[in-house]
């Protein structure tokens, strides 16, 4: 019984100890909603845009649309071919990934924070000007 | 040589060991595409490494992408954890790890001097691995 107790006492400790890190959050005139976590222990920027919406909304006849589009923006912009995007994310040591879910589109980059315009620069540039050329 | 369509993928890697280790470049041809030429395509490469300085914006690509391998690494306590083990199983006392400053530190002089003596062609060992036909 005592060790139970201890136990408890053990676990009520261990969960009060495990919270988020402070975060800041702001709604910008659009209405996107920017939560920022600082994490100052490693020289690593990662951010991840998430829209409403996923595969739940895919129209009838339409099935898979919102996970085609989220492969597709990573396959080259406005200004950027496909290659020319690859390449300069690879030049960054970045990652960049897309995916969806039943309730939202997920895109996410990272790279280190000194190349962070750099790495904001390609990730704006394919959530807002895809290409979605027809040969890819 | 993935851009010129002769291969799926080539990588190099060198052998992080408290022993002397080895320096591995790894080429995965296309089907179809013949293994004698892809292996010229490999040493030419190596060549040009031996005989003049990587140009300034592949270096800084290396080490863009090491940096990032090891921030990833570090952001979780298993890679912290990780990166300790494999320091002490290779001889680096835990002082003593300073990546980020180590991978700074090269120039493109230094690639080029290692190169030149390390990857010579009688230095060298060349292994072809090829498929047995199908019901073979």
């Amino acid at each position: 019984m005592r060790t139970a107790a201890l136990l408890a006492a053990a676990a009520v400790t261990l969960t009060a100890q495990v919270r988020l890190p402070q975060y800041s959050r702001q709604v910008l005139p659009n209405g996107a909603v920017l939560d920022v976590m600082p994490r100052r222990d490693v020289p690593l920027t990662t951010i991840r845009v998430v829209f409403k919406g996923g595969s739940e909304a895919d129209p009838a006849d339409m099935s898979g649309l919102a996970r085609v589009t989220a492969e597709a923006i990573r396959r080259g912009t406005a200004k950027r071919t496909q290659e020319q995007f690859a390449r300069e994310l690879d030049s960054l040591g970045a990652v960049f990934s897309t995916g969806a879910d039943p309730q939202s589109v997920t895109i996410t980059a990272e790279f280190l924070s000194k190349d962070l315009a750099a790495g904001l620069n390609l990730l704006m540039d394919a959530i807002l000007n895809p290409a979605f050329r027809k040969r890819r | 040589m993935v851009d010129a369509q002769l291969a799926l993928e080539a990588s190099a890697e060198a052998e992080r060991s408290l022993d002397p280790g080895q320096f591995i470049a790894y080429v995965r041809p296309r089907d179809g595409v013949d293994v004698g030429k892809t292996e010229k395509v490999l040493f030419e490469e190596i060549e040009r490494v031996r005989t003049a300085e990587v140009p300034a914006d592949e270096l800084r690509k290396a080490k863009n992408q090491l940096l990032t391998n090891f921030y990833r690494e570090m952001k979780t306590i298993a890679g912290r954890a990780n990166k300790l083990g494999s320091a002490e199983s290779s001889g680096i006392v835990g002082e003593d790890v300073h990546e980020p400053q180590q991978y700074e530190a090269v120039t493109a002089a230094d690639v080029l001097r290692v190169a030149k003596q390390y990857l010579g062609p009688k230095q060298r060992t060349v292994a072809t691995l090829i498929p047995e036909a199908e019901g073979k």
